[in-house]
């Protein structure tokens, strides 16, 4: 099985014949053909008991998820209380996430077996874009009938999935990529955006990708009207609107550089909107 | 001479005092600490037991 997410390959492989490999249905719209090298191998194995605790621990996410150091790797354990204290899978990876393994507890997953299901997925492109590759933004995509891209940008209740829902009823021949995640990337020379499996309310994604031509920062007000605000500023704000990996300075800086070089080539201005055609007109 | 480059030269920019400004971070966004999704339960029995919370989008 392969996915291929903001131009990045994924191959999950088992050598386990009762295993049977599956994603989620937004993901399945990233599954792609074809062999040949792939940017990351996993393989997945069901097992009855989990390995012993590390006690090595990089970052705690209070939720779900922890890494640890395992050595020559690192170790992602994921725990849920209804499972009990043993996490329900545990993911190892190379230091450059290039190659996996992902151990899923028998007792929880008896049927076929989303190896990537969250936060696995995620947590793997977003380590990958941060050496080097991009940097994911929460933030609705949009590309319009002119085949540029748009993004809308926001934390949690900015209006995302609802800017998408607006264009959706208000314009033909445009694409929503994601109503909640989108990768921007370095594309020779051009920054582009791709879409995720990873979506909002209105569950939109799309592995369709478009050059970037303008971020709006969303913020909802009783009339809307673009604002122009400092590179520094948009800079700042885009930066809250990622997913940094707090724990690993190097792709702390790498976000932030590229926040910066984004601020410098795309124009990025707030849109203080009012949930109607005009949010549309205003950017258009 | 030293006068003709002073005139030549550009108007300086006006100093101004930096500024530390705050903005916005939702760690527990930030972090992937929760999923959000909610459309896996069919094939994954994982996701059925799972305590998820919904922040919006």
């Amino acid at each position: 099985m392969r996915l291929q997410i903001a131009g990045l390959t994924i191959a999950v492989s088992s050598s386990d014949p009762s295993i049977t490999l599956t994603v989620d249905a937004p993901s399945s719209k990233f599954l792609v053909d074809g062999g040949g090298p792939a940017d990351v191998e996993l393989t997945a194995e069901r097992v009855a008991s989990m390995p012993a605790p590390s006690d090595a621990l990089i970052f705690d996410s209070g939720g779900t998820w922890a890494l640890f150091d395992d050595g020559g790797r690192f170790r992602i354990d994921c725990k849920a209380p209804s499972f009990g204290d043993a996490p329900y899978k545990i993911a190892f990876f190379d230091r450059d996430y290039s190659a996996g393994r992902v151990l899923l507890r028998a007792d929880v997953f008896e049927g076929p077996a989303e190896v990537l299901q969250y936060p696995i997925d995620e947590l793997l492109v977003g380590n990958l874009l941060a050496r080097g590759r991009g940097v994911e933004l929460h933030c609705c995509g949009i590309i319009g009938e002119d085949g540029r891209g748009r993004l809308f940008v926001g934390q949690s209740g900015a209006g995302k999935t609802t800017t998408a829902r607006l264009w959706m009823a208000n314009r033909e021949g445009i694409e929503i990529v994601s109503d909640d995640r989108v990768v921007v990337r370095d594309a020779g020379g051009e920054w582009r955006m791709y879409g995720t499996p990873w979506h909002g309310e209105a569950e939109l994604a799309s592995p369709a990708s478009a050059p970037l031509a303008a971020i709006y920062l969303l913020q909802q007000a009783s009339a809307t009207r673009v604002v122009d605000i400092s590179r520094a500023t948009a800079a700042a704000r885009l930066f809250g609107c990622t997913f940094p990996l707090f724990y690993d300075g190097g792709a702390l800086a790498f976000t932030v550089d590229c926040i910066g070089r984004i601020t410098g080539d795309v124009p990025v201005r707030v849109l203080e909107f009012t949930p109607d055609v005009s949010a549309i007109e205003a950017v258009s | 001479m030293e006068r003709q480059n002073d005139e030549q030269r550009p108007e300086k920019k006006r100093y101004e005092k930096p500024e530390v400004k705050r903005f916005p971070l939702r760690p527990e966004e930030a972090v992937l600490g929760f999923c959000k999704s909610n459309n896996s339960g069919a094939s994954s029995p994982a996701c059925a037991a799972f305590s998820c919370k919904s922040h919006g989008s």
